[in-house]
C-alpha cells in the first residue's frame, strides 16, 4: 500500500511538471496576441513601438525558458499572478469561479446518481422488458441530447412558460436548478448502462453461482457481492467525470450565466489572458490527478486483488 | 427477496416534494415593481474597475462619468463632467471642470480628484496611456491643464473612452464598487453575472427615475430572448436576430440602430494583383453591398459608403459610383478573359482572401465575394485565420481580407485615418504608403478648429475613396428588444457607450 502511494503520487508529480510546461508553452505557442488585446487596438490607436514597448514591459521579450522559470518561481511562492483582464489574483478568481461550477456540477452529479444508481440496478436486477425499455429509453435520451439543449426545452417550460425559475444568474438555490437538472440527465446516462452492464457481468460469474449454491440470501449476493464488485469501472469513470466538471461545464455556464470556471476560460481564452489561463491549467490538474490517486485508492480497497488496473 | 417497490415509493416522494418546493421558489419578477428595471446586456465583466473594464460596464450602467461625451444626434463631442476647454498651447490644453458635483460617497469632485482620476486610468491602462499621450497634469484653481507629448488635436475626444471615466481613487474596492459621479451606485456585483444599482440621490443632474437596475449579462443570445419573455428581464441587448419577428408578434419594441463599426475588404497594395488601382476597383464594383446587407446581416445593417456613418459631420457625400464593371476594370489593368478565366500575361488571376471567426458575418462574406468573383473569372482562395491583426501585420502572402473595426469611436476620423492609411498606423494592414496622403494625415495632426479639421478629414475620406486602399461593405447595426407596455425614456446610442440613464424610467 506505501509502495503504491509512493509510486502513485511519484507519477503525479512527473505528470503536473509535464503539465505546467506542456501548458505554459501551449499557451504561448496559440495564436493571438495578449499585447494587442491589452492595448485595445481595436478602438484605440497604437503604433509598433508602443506594442513593442509593452510586450518588453511585460517580459514577453525574453526567452520562453526564463518566463517558465520565472512563473515557476512565482508558482513555487503560490503566487499565481494576476490576471491581464482584472488585475486580480488569478487565485482568488480561480478560487471565486470554481466554487460557482461546484455548485452547478456537484448538484448534477448528485442528481445523476440519485437518478442513475436506482435505475441501473433496478434494471440490472430485473430482466422484464419494460424495464429495459424504461431504462433504455432514459439513457438513449440522456446520450443523443446534448445538456445544452436540454438546458434550452427546460428553461422554456419553468422559467418562460411557467415562470417557476428563472432563466440565468446565480441568485440562490432556485438558479442552480435549471443547469443542474440539465446535466444531470446527461449524466446519468452514462451511469445506468454503465452500472447494469458491470452488475450482469458480476453476477454471471462462478463465485456468485456458489454463493447462491450455498444459500446466502439473494439480497446479499446482490448488494454484496455484485453491485460492490461492479463498482472499480463505475469508480474510474466516476473519476473521469469529475475531471471533466472540474474542467467546467462552458456551454451550461454561458447559457446560464453562471461565473463558473468553464465560462472563466472561454473569456481568458479570448483576451489571451496567460496568468489566468497558466493558473486555471495548473489547478485543474492537480484537481484531476488528485482526484485519480483517490480513486485509484478506493479501488484498492474496494478490491484488495485489484493492483492498479491488474487483477 | 427485496423489491423495489421501496425505491418507488421513494422516488414518487421526492418528485412531489420537488414539485411543491419549485412552485414555492419562483423566481422574484422583478420587472412587475414599480421603479425596478432589469437590463440584460450580451458582454460579461468580471472587474467594475472603470479604468481596465473593458465592456465598459460602469459607465454603461450609469455609475460612472467622463469628462466629455459624444452628443448622439449630432455626434459631436460634449461638455460633461468638464464644463468647457480650450487649446492655450500647441501642445496644452486647459479644461474647466463643472462645480458642486459629488462623487456618490458625498465627496467633492474637484481638479484634485480628477487628476487623481487620470492618473490612476493612466497607470492601469496602457491603451488610455497611448491614447492620451498626456506629458503631465497641473491643477489650476478649478482648471486641469493638460500637456501632451505632441500636438494633439484628438486629445479631447480621447477623453470619451469610458475607460478615463472619474471616480474617487481613494475609495476601496474600485474593482466591485467603484464611486463614480453618475445616477447610479453599485449596490452588489457578482462577477460575470450581474451588477444591482441604485439610485444616487445627490446626483448633480436631473436624479434617475429608476429606483433600482439589474444590470445582468449573458453571452447567449437565445437566454438573452427568453429572459424578456419570461417577464425577467425588461430591456435585452442584442436579441437573437431569429427570434425578432416573434418578439414584435408578441408586442415588444425592437430598436434597430447603426453602429460606427464597419466591416470592410482590407486590399493588401504592397504585393500581388491588389497593387494596380484598377483591380481594387474591380473588386469594389464586385461587391453588392445591397445583397451583403439583406442575406448576410439579415436587414441589420445599412450599405456602407465610407468608413464613417453618413451623420457624422466628417463623412463626406460621395459621388454616384459610375456605371462602370469589374470586368470593364480588369479590361482596363490589362486582364483579359480566357477560357473562363480573367488572365494577365498568361497568369490567372487568383487572390487569397483571409477571414476570421470571430465575427461570424465575415467568413459569409468572404464566400458570398468568392462566389460572385467566380462568376466573372476570378479565383478567390479563402484562408481562414485566428487573429487577423497578428497575421496581416507579420505576413504578406493575402490579397484581401474581411476586417471590421470602430472607426470614429470617440467622434473624431483621427483615429481611423491615422491606423489605418498612415505609414506608422496600427491598423495599416494595406500597407498605405502614400506620401500626397501621408501629408495629408499629418496636417489633420496639427488642425485642432473642429471646422478646419472636420473639413481636412473629410476630404482624406475621398481621396482614400478614390484610391481605393480598401473596400467598405457595410455598417451592423444593434438590436436592442424591450417591454414597451413598461419601459419608457430607453434611447439605443450609435455609440453603445450610454445605456441605463436618468431618463430611463417604468410605467
Amino acid at each position: 500500500m506505501g509502495r503504491l502511494l509512493i509510486r502513485q503520487a511519484g507519477e503525479a508529480f512527473l505528470f503536473l511538471f509535464l503539465m505546467t510546461f506542456g501548458s505554459f508553452a501551449s499557451v504561448r505557442l496559440l495564436p493571438g496576441d495578449p499585447v494587442l488585446t491589452l492595448l485595445n487596438v481595436d478602438e484605440l490607436s497604437a503604433t509598433p513601438e508602443q506594442i513593442q514597448d509593452v510586450r518588453e514591459n511585460l517580459g514577453f521579450d525574453k526567452p520562453l525558458y526564463t518566463q517558465y522559470t520565472d512563473w515557476l518561481i512565482s508558482i513555487s511562492r503560490l503566487d499565481f499572478g494576476e490576471s491581464f483582464m482584472t488585475g486580480r489574483p488569478v487565485f482568488s478568481m480561480l478560487q471565486d469561479s470554481y466554487q460557482a461550477t461546484f455548485e452547478i456540477a456537484g448538484t448534477g452529479l448528485l442528481l445523476a446518481l440519485l437518478l442513475a444508481l436506482p435505475l441501473g440496478t433496478w434494471s440490472a436486477y430485473s430482466n422484464h422488458p419494460a424495464v429495459r425499455f424504461f431504462t433504455d429509453i432514459v439513457s438513449l435520451l440522456g446520450a443523443a441530447v446534448p445538456s445544452f439543449w436540454i438546458g434550452l426545452i427546460l428553461t422554456d417550460w419553468f422559467a418562460v412558460r411557467l415562470v417557476w425559475l428563472p432563466v440565468m444568474g446565480r441568485d440562490g438555490i432556485e438558479s442552480v436548478i435549471l443547469p443542474a437538472v440539465s446535466l444531470s440527465l446527461a449524466l446519468a446516462s452514462v451511469y445506468i448502462q454503465l452500472l447494469r452492464i458491470n452488475i450482469q457481468k458480476e453476477l454471471a460469474k462462478d463465485y456468485i453461482q456458489i454463493a447462491r449454491a450455498r444459500g446466502i440470501a439473494e439480497k446479499t449476493i446482490f448488494w454484496k457481492y455484485a453491485v460492490r464488485g461492479s463498482l472499480p469501472p463505475v469508480l474510474a469513470v466516476f473519476t473521469l467525470t469529475l475531471g471533466s466538471l472540474a474542467g467546467g461545464v462552458v456551454i451550461l455556464e454561458v447559457v446560464f450565466s453562471y461565473p463558473g470556471v468553464g465560462k472563466l476560460m472561454v473569456e481568458a481564452v479570448l483576451q489571451r489572458d496567460y496568468p489566468l489561463i497558466q493558473g486555471y491549467i495548473l489547478l485543474t490538474t492537480g484537481i484531476i490527478v488528485t482526484l485519480n490517486l483517490l480513486m485509484r485508492l478506493l479501488t484498492q480497497c474496494l478490491r484488495p486483488d485489484w493492483k492498479g488496473g491488474r487483477l | 427477496m427485496f423489491t423495489y417497490k421501496k425505491y418507488l415509493r421513494q422516488t414518487v416522494r421526492t418528485i412531489a416534494l420537488g414539485a411543491v418546493l419549485l412552485s414555492g421558489c419562483s423566481p422574484e419578477t422583478e420587472s412587475t415593481e414599480s421603479d425596478h428595471l432589469t437590463f440584460v446586456y450580451n458582454f460579461s465583466t468580471l472587474s467594475l474597475d472603470p479604468h481596465r473594464d473593458s465592456s465598459y460596464v460602469p459607465l454603461r450602467a450609469g455609475v460612472t462619468e467622463t469628462l466629455v461625451r459624444l452628443d448622439d444626434e449630432k455626434l459631436t463631442v460634449e461638455p460633461w463632467l468638464a464644463k468647457s476647454w480650450k487649446n492655450e498651447t500647441e501642445t496644452v490644453w486647459r479644461l474647466e471642470l463643472q462645480q458642486g458635483i459629488t462623487f456618490q460617497n458625498g465627496k467633492t469632485v474637484d481638479a484634485d480628484a480628477v487628476k487623481s482620476s487620470l492618473e490612476r486610468s493612466i497607470a492601469e491602462n496602457m491603451g488610455v496611456k497611448n491614447a492620451l499621450k498626456i506629458k503631465s497634469i497641473k491643477v489650476d484653481g478649478n482648471d486641469l491643464l493638460f500637456e501632451t507629448n505632441t500636438v494633439y488635436p484628438e486629445f479631447i475626444s480621447e477623453l470619451v473612452n469610458p475607460n478615463t471615466a472619474i471616480i474617487d481613487t481613494t475609495a476601496k474596492k474600485i474593482e466591485a464598487r467603484p464611486i463614480g459621479t453618475g445616477p447610479f451606485t453599485v449596490s452588489a456585483f457578482s462577477p460575470g453575472t450581474k451588477v444591482e444599482l441604485t439610485r444616487f440621490e445627490g446626483y448633480w443632474g436631473r436624479p434617475a427615475k429608476l429606483e433600482t437596475v439589474n444590470f445582468l449579462f449573458n453571452e447567449d443570445a437565445g437566454a438573452r430572448t427568453m429572459s424578456l419573455q419570461s417577464g425577467q428581464a425588461d430591456i435585452v441587448y442584442r436579441p437573437e436576430a431569429e427570434s425578432v419577428d416573434r418578439l414584435k408578434k408578441n408586442g415588444f419594441a425592437i430598436d434597430v440602430t447603426e453602429t460606427f463599426r464597419v466591416h470592410q475588404l482590407t486590399m493588401n497594395v504592397t504585393d500581388g494583383p491588389m497593387q494596380s488601382l484598377p483591380v481594387r476597383k474591380a473588386i469594389d464594383a464586385l461587391i453588392d453591398r445591397k445583397q451583403l446587407v439583406d442575406h448576410v446581416l439579415q436587414g441589420y445593417a445599412t450599405v456602407a459608403t465610407g468608413p464613417f456613418i453618413s451623420s457624422f459631420p466628417f463623412a463626406p457625400d460621395y459621388e454616384q459610383r459610375t456605371d462602370q464593371t469589374a470586368i470593364s476594370y480588369l479590361k482596363q489593368a490589362g486582364y483579359i478573359l480566357q477560357d473562363g478565366q480573367m488572365q494577365k500575361d498568361g497568369q490567372p488571376l487568383t487572390l487569397t482572401l483571409l477571414t476570421y471567426s470571430a465575427r461570424p458575418d465575415l467568413p459569409l462574406i468572404a464566400q458570398v465575394l468568392q462566389d460572385d468573383a467566380k462568376k466573372i473569372g476570378i479565383t478567390i482562395k479563402i484562408r481562414q485565420i485566428d487573429v487577423p491583426e497578428e497575421y496581416m501585420s507579420s505576413h504578406r502572402d493575402w490579397d484581401l481580407a474581411t476586417y471590421s473595426n470602430l472607426t470614429a469611436p470617440r467622434g473624431d476620423a483621427g483615429y481611423y485615418l491615422n491606423a489605418t492609411y498612415h505609414p506608422q498606423g496600427g491598423l495599416n494592414f494595406s500597407g498605405v504608403n502614400d506620401g500626397a496622403l501621408t501629408k495629408q494625415l499629418d496636417q489633420l495632426n496639427r488642425t485642432v478648429n473642429p471646422a478646419k479639421r472636420n473639413a481636412l478629414a473629410e476630404q482624406i475620406a475621398r481621396d482614400v475613396d478614390q484610391k481605393q486602399f480598401n473596400s467598405f461593405l457595410l455598417h451592423p447595426a444593434t438590436l436592442v428588444a424591450y417591454d414597451q407596455s413598461r419601459v419608457e425614456g430607453w434611447k439605443t446610442e450609435k455609440s453603445e457607450y450610454y445605456m441605463i440613464t436618468n431618463m430611463l424610467e417604468v410605467k
